[in-house]
């Protein structure tokens, strides 16, 4: 592929250019967080063609709001962004997993018939996750927490996820961190309730 | 009472604020509480191994097969003009995707040239099939009699959205694309007689 071996390192260098630009960003630096968000306006573009893809599971409202998720997602996890691939196509893999999830919640809440969740569950085999992440334990895991409601599924995606403490979560939320702990808590126990019904036993 | 003192006793074991051992010590966990305690510790550490796994669905490159496909060529008309982004004719804020780029139809979708744009030739080619794809893109002069060699010929394999080639083509062309397994099996193909800048 000689004269054409220019493009790989060209991507490379962009890929490079990208992480450092994320670290400057999560470091604080004003100028790279001000790059960054104009990158993010990428974002409801994402969410739109994936909510097509998925057969417009979400309405614009939805689709509003998970975009602000996606933000938030990124900007909660952009330390870690290595830059194996260009940013946008980092924000796509998050945008893609947040769709799915909150797509997944409203099948599952909106048809808790069988149908219904065989539909949740043919989602990431649609969207294809690494097997990993597909596996039968986490496929389990996500669709019992569709059944949460959106507060108690975020407060545990805030925990597990971000990895935020709850004090941190509490600042996020506008809450006591005691409080957010008593919220984390009873979100865990009415899951560890719904697996219990689906699994039987955790 | 605040939130934090409506706590369990389970919850307070499993917050770090109260020892298993002192728990039952002192009679606080019954059995049936203790087996509960022992469930959520596990459904606490298979969140743990979720996000472990989300972390890594992160960290890992584009898998070639498990993500939608599609890309815009841009095509030179003097070597000095590299490839860019999926651009059509979009300011800075459409630089990176255009919501169609990402996927088609359920067959190949062939549009081009987009262009000319800016003394370039634009390609864009759409599909939304499954599974690992690749596409060779040829092209020759349009005066070149059919089955000569291409002036370039190129195969992405769609591991980048912002991949491309640049090459020098006169400004009349033929040119076509091909989408194909890894296996060979076509997928689909098009072919544009005659573009020219």
């Amino acid at each position: 592929m000689g004269r054409f071996g220019f493009i790989k390192g060209r991507r490379e260098r962009a890929h490079a250019a990208d992480a450092s630009l994320a670290q400057r960003a999560a470091a604080g630096d004003a100028d790279a967080r001000q790059e960054l968000t104009r990158r993010l306006e990428c974002v409801p573009r994402f969410l739109r063609q994936l909510d097509r893809s998925l057969g417009s599971a979400l309405g614009d409202e939805d689709l509003q709001d998970l975009a602000q998720d996606v933000h938030a997602v990124v900007w909660s996890k952009l330390a870690s962004f290595e830059g194996r691939a260009r940013f946008e196509t980092w924000v796509h893999r998050i945008a893609s997993f947040e769709l799915r999830s909150a797509a997944r919640r409203k099948w599952v809440q909106k048809d808790r018939t069988e149908s219904g969740a065989r539909d949740a569950m043919e989602l990431d085999e649609r969207e294809g996750q690494p097997m990993n992440l597909d596996s039968e334990e986490f496929e389990g895991l996500r669709l019992a927490m569709a059944s949460l409601s959106p507060e108690e599924e975020s407060i545990l995606r805030i925990r597990f996820h971000e990895g935020l403490t709850f004090d941190q979560i509490g600042e996020r939320v506008g809450q006591t961190a005691s409080g957010v702990k008593y919220h984390y808590y009873a979100a865990l126990e009415r899951l560890r309730r719904i697996i219990r019904v689906r699994e039987g036993g955790e | 009472m605040s939130a934090e003192s409506e706590l369990g006793v389970v919850e307070r074991i499993l917050a770090g604020e109260l020892a298993e051992d002192a728990a039952v010590e002192r009679g606080l966990l019954a059995p049936e509480e203790r087996e509960r305690l022992h469930e959520l510790r596990a459904l606490e550490a298979r969140l743990q191994r979720e996000a472990a796994a989300y972390d890594e669905y992160l960290a890992a490159p584009e898998p070639v097969s498990r993500r939608p496909w599609g890309f815009a060529v841009l095509l030179a008309a003097a070597a000095s003009l590299l490839v860019l982004f999926l651009v059509e004719r979009g300011g800075p804020d459409e630089s990176f995707l255009r919501d169609d780029t990402l996927l088609g139809g359920t067959s190949v979708e062939a549009l081009a040239p987009v262009g000319p744009d800016a003394g370039a030739y634009v390609f864009r080619l759409e599909c939304a099939e499954p599974g690992p794809l690749q596409t060779t893109v040829r092209v020759w002069a349009a005066a070149d009699p059919s089955g000569s060699t291409p002036r370039l010929e190129h195969t992405f394999d769609g591991l980048s959205w912002d991949a491309g080639a640049a090459a020098e083509l006169p400004a009349e062309i033929r040119w076509e694309a091909v989408v194909s397994r890894p296996s060979g099996e076509p997928v689909g193909a098009v072919e544009i007689p005659f573009a020219s800048l």
